[in-house]
């Protein structure tokens, strides 16, 4: 008998658990709430650094994104991190990268997002093995991956384009939490002029 | 009739109601409580396919899948993992692990045709994966070095095998 927690204790113990199992649940399969900090989530135009969004996760289910939508995905390069980005291309759209003066297509199962941030590696990839057919000169896979610019805080906003694979989704972005006066629905918006959608 | 009513009016309502709701309730958590610990701690899987002969049936095996050690990055070369397909992300996919980032991989390109190889180093944050059956395999040496967030459980052991 001794040692044993009393009964408020207990039933104070179990309701916690209770409440965490099923908050995991609803955070993992509906919906959670996440801060945005900078620079290591990047902020899109109409989310800023301090702001808590509402992330919503039943478009997990089928994968049912929308170009325009504002996405929260796993870094690339750090699995650990959330990334809040746009989403700019779904796979089969065709999409006009400047910087490297090239249209290229989306691949199957990748998405493109774009968003604005003020000082990070802006890491650009080929999409490895794609399907031109082509006949690849004997360049090393290494020399494939090319690195950007990388610009120190504070040199001004630098927009980081990349292509992720859609299966390190997290969320999209629905609504601003926090703080009350930026409480309201996050719009869908598409830059001008990018992005021609695949039609066959 | 009155009589049906008042029999109505003497069955315990309020208690039947109250006992709905929490093994209602009950029934709730149970199930949050194995979506916890099926996405979080360690969970069953069916793999089949050919990518990882001989070390996988073809038919299939279930396996146990450990999800913690991947989530906290303690995954390394030589581990078979379950990882969400690049190319579908409707699809888990299940291959071995044979560098981390930083790691130099020769893979052979075309193996039953030639014996040309190619070397790759992995960028920051990825994992080459490849199928243990090199000859049947959609792996690293077609779709990439793949990020390690698309990793979702290391594959630790075999209960069943499907014949």
């Amino acid at each position: 008998m001794a040692g044993r927690p009393s009964a408020p204790v207990w039933s104070s113990l179990r309701s916690c658990l209770s409440g965490a199992l099923v908050g995991f649940t609803v955070s993992d399969r509906y919906a959670s709430i996440i801060t945005v900090r900078g620079p290591s989530m990047i902020p899109t135009p109409g989310v800023k650094p301090g702001d808590c969004a509402l992330v919503e996760r039943l478009c997990l289910d089928r994968y049912d994104f929308s170009r325009g939508d504002v996405v929260v995905f796993r870094s690339p390069r750090d699995h650990e991190n959330l990334v809040v980005q746009r989403l700019i291309a779904l796979p089969g759209d065709w999409i006009q990268v400047p910087e490297l003066q090239e249209i290229r297509q989306i691949p199957e199962g990748h998405c493109w997002v774009e968003g604005e941030h003020s000082a990070s590696i802006s890491w650009d990839s080929r999409s490895f093995g794609s399907g031109t057919g082509r006949q690849q000169s004997t360049i090393t896979e290494v020399e494939r991956w090319r690195v950007g610019d990388h610009r120190s805080s504070g040199a001004g906003k630098k927009p980081s384009r990349t292509q992720i694979p859609l299966g390190l989704m997290y969320g999209r972005v629905t609504h601003i939490v926090w703080p009350p006066n930026r409480i309201g629905r996050v719009e869908r918006k598409m830059p001008e002029g990018r992005t021609m959608q695949q039609w066959f | 009739m009155s009589s049906f009513l008042r029999r109505l009016a003497g069955i315990p309502w309020r208690e039947i109601a109250g006992e709905a709701r929490s093994r209602a309730f009950l029934f709730a958590q149970v199930l949050c409580a194995v979506h916890v610990v099926n996405a979080h701690v360690c969970s069953i899987a069916l793999v089949r396919g050919p990518s990882m002969l001989p070390a996988m049936n073809l038919a299939g095996d279930v396996v146990v899948v450990d999800r913690v050690g991947a989530r906290f990055g303690r995954v390394g070369p030589g581990d078979v993992v379950l990882l969400i397909s690049p190319q579908n992300p409707r699809r888990m996919v299940s291959k071995r692990v044979l560098g981390m980032e930083g790691d130099t991989v020769t893979y052979l390109v075309n193996p039953g045709n030639s014996e040309s190889s190619k070397t790759v180093v992995v960028p920051e944050g990825h994992v080459w994966v490849q199928g243990d059956n090199i000859y049947d395999s959609k792996d690293s040496r077609e779709f990439g070095p793949v990020p390690y967030g698309l990793i979702t459980g290391k594959i630790f052991c075999r209960v069943a095998k499907v014949t």
